[in-house]
């Protein structure tokens, strides 16, 4: 499935309403997470569900345990307590390797690229179960792993062409704008393959319209059946992209539904405008 | 002097050697092993004890035990040995360790293993050391001594050219781009799917048993070894070399060890002798440190920088990949 | 039984020379960031220091004041003409180790070539012993943890109740949280400096009079029980270091006695790294958790 995500256009290009899309089951379910650092409650039980093939979106004030919460999805954090089940495996306080392997794949709110690292390399970085990968296959040479190499050059071409980085393939990451780095991990995370993406703030900091095209990107993969969970500040992207939204304050999930209904609940403005 | 050439010759691939293992844990992965010198020293003295023979065939040194055997039985074991306590060591003080708790106990752990030997007269002649080493193939060549020092030039260069041939591979291949991703950031490699502390295992395993085989052919070379030959400040040395040439630049490491281990530490005693040696190895040192400095705030990528790697549309010939040499060489960056 | 209970008086010095040193260690890492290899070199060059000034006719104590005052200026210009520089460049946290290394071998064979490879020695009047129990001291025994002790309190009351320490801590514990909230960094980061080197100085000379000699490969030597110290401790964490200090110096000397000088230190540090697999960030782990050294 998640091949095809380079390989076949993006056929259904708008198609806001829920009823069209094919659904399963949950591929991840968080059951009262929390995350601790000292008496900091940075995530204080979370528990959500995220449907196949869905985008998510996970907003709230600065500070609210965005980023924290995803992390401890993805691995990079150990969660002081809960569950998180991800396509019927609980990853919860197993490391983010196992988490990527599984499918599930982060990027980061700042400096996630391989700063010295072509672009073109960093998006090679997460070919998943490559021969020349193994120390073994790395010293059978390039011809043991040349061609498959090549091939996976070739798909990286693509996800560059359609990211429209494809000329700074040879660029170190470190040279190139803060949007482009955060295009350059978008496309380093379908390298892996990936079943789920869990995205914090993609756009913040970038100008508009790279803003919009890394929208249009994320917009294009949801179409093709990607999972998406989504951090971001940008509400209008959040209610263009996602299916449905969770607030979070002070971290607790405080509320959830679609952006449309979250704009006018009190609670919600409460959390944004009151800074808590 | 063909003889004291050479002589630096042998010293000179020796440090060669070393430094490419390193280059593969710091320069690749971003490994910061500080315990490095004490896997040369392991090597060194599995390759003695492996050539001595039994310990009670001599008097006047002692050590728990030892076999005769054959080149280069002395010089792989001694690489097998280095690639366990890589292991051992690896798994000690890189998996649950934060990154600045890995260094300064690695400094420790190299402390501690000179302690150790230095302690025990009785297992690997302490503080003493061992001496009288025998060397490959010397009883039965017969050849002058500029002779049997061409010779194991040549034994040395063979194994340099195994080394080079197994870091190259490592280099060029994905793997090669892995450890590249860990050393620029090991949150995000770990994102995208990488046990960042078994590549890093991997990589004290590798880097360690090249380590020790370098302390193989230094010890049947020079045949005596002892703790003063592998303080902890050696290490620092092999660094030197590795950031002047250019991490993670193969040849620049080569040229990085040709200018620090053989022109700079070796290659003084060419010079015209003034006042005490001791003075002179103050010195020695001395510019070392500066070199290092100068190096790190002015051209903190060394003399060759790493090389940039494009993928022509094709597979990557030889020849694109050499054009892109000099844009590399212009390149100024100030990261350290 | 007795000769555990004097190697314990002895540990009790080691561990209050171990004190300054690691509390200055910890404290500039973790208010800087930067891990200093070059610290036990500045020890030594600040115990060669008094040595001059003993030479001149001082005393002793004088002597321990002015090389704690060099230690600290000295480290505080190493900072603004050098470290300062590298950061500024953007030289990541290992490159500034290797820098540091690198300094270590400047200082370290500088004072070889001034001062040469023979130790010299403190010329200290009135030794006498005072025993208590078991264990026997020295008077300059005695001052040495008198000052160790003192240190500890002035660090303790540093930290807790001047501006100044309570800004060292607020960058220490979060850096970015501090300066985003109006903490002068850079003055902190100097202040840091300049505590590290006064405490490194004064450790250097009470080393020396508690050796009754000083070499040049001294503090090099001595950084090893210092970064085991700190690590025991924990890194950044200033009571943690009190504690590493305390246990790494009993742990040495009492060791020496019951396994023999020379498996000493291996036995402390082999105590290190068990510590360390069951605690990866020493015993006072916490804070130091959170933070997060790139
Ligand atoms: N490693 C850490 N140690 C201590 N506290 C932390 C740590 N990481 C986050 N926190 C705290 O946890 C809380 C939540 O932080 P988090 O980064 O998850 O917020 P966020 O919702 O992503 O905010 P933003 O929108 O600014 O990115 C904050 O109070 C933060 O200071
Ligand atoms: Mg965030």
């Amino acid at each position: 499935m998640a091949d095809q995500l380079t390989d076949t256009p993006a056929e259904s290009t708008s198609s806001d309403s829920e009823a069209d899309r094919v659904t399963g089951a949950a591929i991840l379910r968080v059951v009262d997470l929390e995350v601790h650092f000292g008496a900091v409650r940075a995530v204080n039980g979370v528990s959500f569900e995220v449907q196949t093939g869905t985008a998510v979106g996970l907003i709230g004030p600065n500070g609210a345990g965005k980023s924290t919460a995803l992390k401890a999805v993805g691995g990079e954090t150990r969660p002081t307590s809960g569950r998180v089940i991800f396509d019927g495996i609980d990853l919860a306080g197993r490391p983010s390797h196992v988490a990527a392997r599984a499918g599930m794949i982060r990027t980061f709110q700042l400096g996630g690229e391989f700063a010295r690292l072509t672009v073109m390399e960093n998006l090679l970085v997460s070919v998943p179960r490559q021969r020349g990968k193994s120390i073994w296959g790395a010293l059978g040479g390039r011809r043991w792993w040349g061609a498959e190499d090549a091939a996976e050059i070739r798909r990286a071409r693509e996800i560059l062409s359609r990211l429209e980085l494809r000329e700074k393939e040879n660029d170190y990451a470190s040279d190139l704008s803060g949007g482009q780095r955060k295009l350059v991990e978008i496309g380093r995370a379908l390298m892996a393959r990936p079943k789920m993406l869990l995205l914090d703030e993609p756009m913040a900091g970038v100008n508009r319209s790279l803003a919009r095209h890394i929208e249009h990107a994320l917009s294009a993969l949801r179409n093709d059946g990607l999972t998406l969970l989504l951090v971001e500040h940008e509400l209008g992207s959040v209610e263009r992209l996602c299916d449905r939204v969770l607030v979070m304050a002070g971290g607790r999930q405080i509320a959830s539904g679609h952006m449309g209904q979250l704009r006018s609940r009190q609670e919600v403005l409460d959390a944004y405008l009151g800074g808590r | 002097m063909a003889y004291y050439l050479l002589t630096l010759a042998v010293y000179v691939v020796v440090g060669v050697i070393a430094c490419w293992g390193l280059n593969l844990q710091f320069g690749d992965t971003g490994v910061l092993n500080f315990a490095y010198i004490l896997f040369v020293a392991a090597g060194a003295y599995t390759a003695s004890i492996l050539s001595l023979g039994h310990p009670n065939s001599s008097s006047y040194q002692h050590y728990f035990w030892g076999a005769h055997m054959p080149w280069p039985i002395p010089w792989l074991a001694a690489a097998v040995v280095g690639g366990l306590l890589g292991l051992l060591v690896g798994l000690l003080v890189l998996r649950r360790l934060r990154g600045d708790y890995q260094a300064m106990v690695l400094l420790v752990v190299s402390i501690m293993g000179s302690y150790i030997v230095s302690a025990d007269p009785g297992f690997l002649n302490g503080g003493v050391g061992l001496a009288l080493i025998p060397q490959p193939f010397k009883g039965v060549l017969h050849l002058s001594q500029v002779g049997y020092e061409v010779f194991y030039l040549a034994l040395a260069l063979l194994a340099a050219a195994v080394v080079f041939e197994v870091v190259r591979r490592i280099h060029i291949s994905p793997l090669g781009r892995v450890l590249r991703a860990v050393r620029e950031n090991e949150a995000a490699a770990a994102a995208v799917g990488h046990n960042v502390a078994a590549v890093k295992l991997l990589v004290m395993v590798i880097g360690g048993a090249i380590a020790a085989l370098a302390g193989a052919i230094e010890v049947q070379f020079i045949a005596a070894w002892a703790p003063a030959g592998w303080d902890y400040t050696e290490t620092f040395g092999l660094f030197a070399a590795v950031i002047v040439g250019g991490r993670g630049n193969l040849g620049g490491v080569a040229l990085g060890a040709l200018l620090v281990q053989g022109l700079f530490l070796e290659g003084t005693v060419l010079l015209p002798n003034i006042g005490n040696p001791a003075l002179i190895g103050a010195i020695q040192w001395m510019s070392l440190g500066a070199l290092i400095l100068i190096f790190l705030y002015f051209r903190p990528q060394g003399v060759l920088p790493e090389r940039r790697r494009t993928y022509s549309s094709d597979i990557t010939t030889r020849r694109n990949r050499m054009a892109a040499l000099p844009a590399a060489l212009t390149r100024r960056s100030a990261r350290g | 039984m007795n000769s555990m209970l004097s190697s314990l008086g002895f540990g009790i010095v080691t561990a209050s020379i171990l004190l300054p040193a690691a509390v200055g260690f910890t404290l500039q890492f973790s208010a800087t960031g930067v891990l200093n290899i070059a610290f036990g070199a500045q020890m030594t060059f600040a115990a060669y220091i008094a040595f001059i000034c003993t030479q001149a006719g001082m005393s002793i104590w004088l002597a321990l004041v002015l090389g704690a005052v060099f230690g600290a200026v000295f480290s505080a210009l190493l900072n603004r003409f050098l470290l300062a520089r590298f950061a500024k460049r953007g030289t990541t946290f290992f490159g500034m180790v290797v820098v540091t290394i690198a300094l270590a071998l400047l200082i370290e064979y500088l004072v070889e070539i001034i001062w040469g490879t023979m130790s010299v020695n403190y010329q200290m009047t009135g030794t006498g012993v005072v025993h208590l129990g078991a264990m026997s001291f020295t008077h300059s025994q005695l001052v040495v943890m008198a000052i160790g002790l003192g240190i500890a309190v002035a660090t303790h009351s540093l930290l807790k109740y001047t501006r100044i320490g309570k800004a060292i801590r607020a960058v220490a514990s979060n850096t970015d949280l501090a300066r985003s909230s109006g903490v002068p960094a850079q003055r902190i980061t100097d202040i840091a400096w300049l505590i590290s080197g006064l405490m490194g100085g004064a450790a250097g000379v009470m080393l020396g009079i508690s050796l009754s000699s000083v070499s040049y490969t001294m503090g090099d030597t001595f950084l090893i029980e210092i970064i085991a110290a700190a690590v025991l401790g924990g890194v950044g964490q200033v009571y943690g270091a009190m504690l590493g200090a305390l246990a790494i110096g009993v742990l040495l000397e009492e060791s020496a006695i019951v396994l023999g000088g020379a498996y000493a230190p291996i036995s402390a540090f082999a105590v290190l790294i068990l510590v360390l697999l069951v605690r990866p960030t020493g015993i006072m782990a916490g804070a130091a958790e959170a933070k997060g050294i790139a």
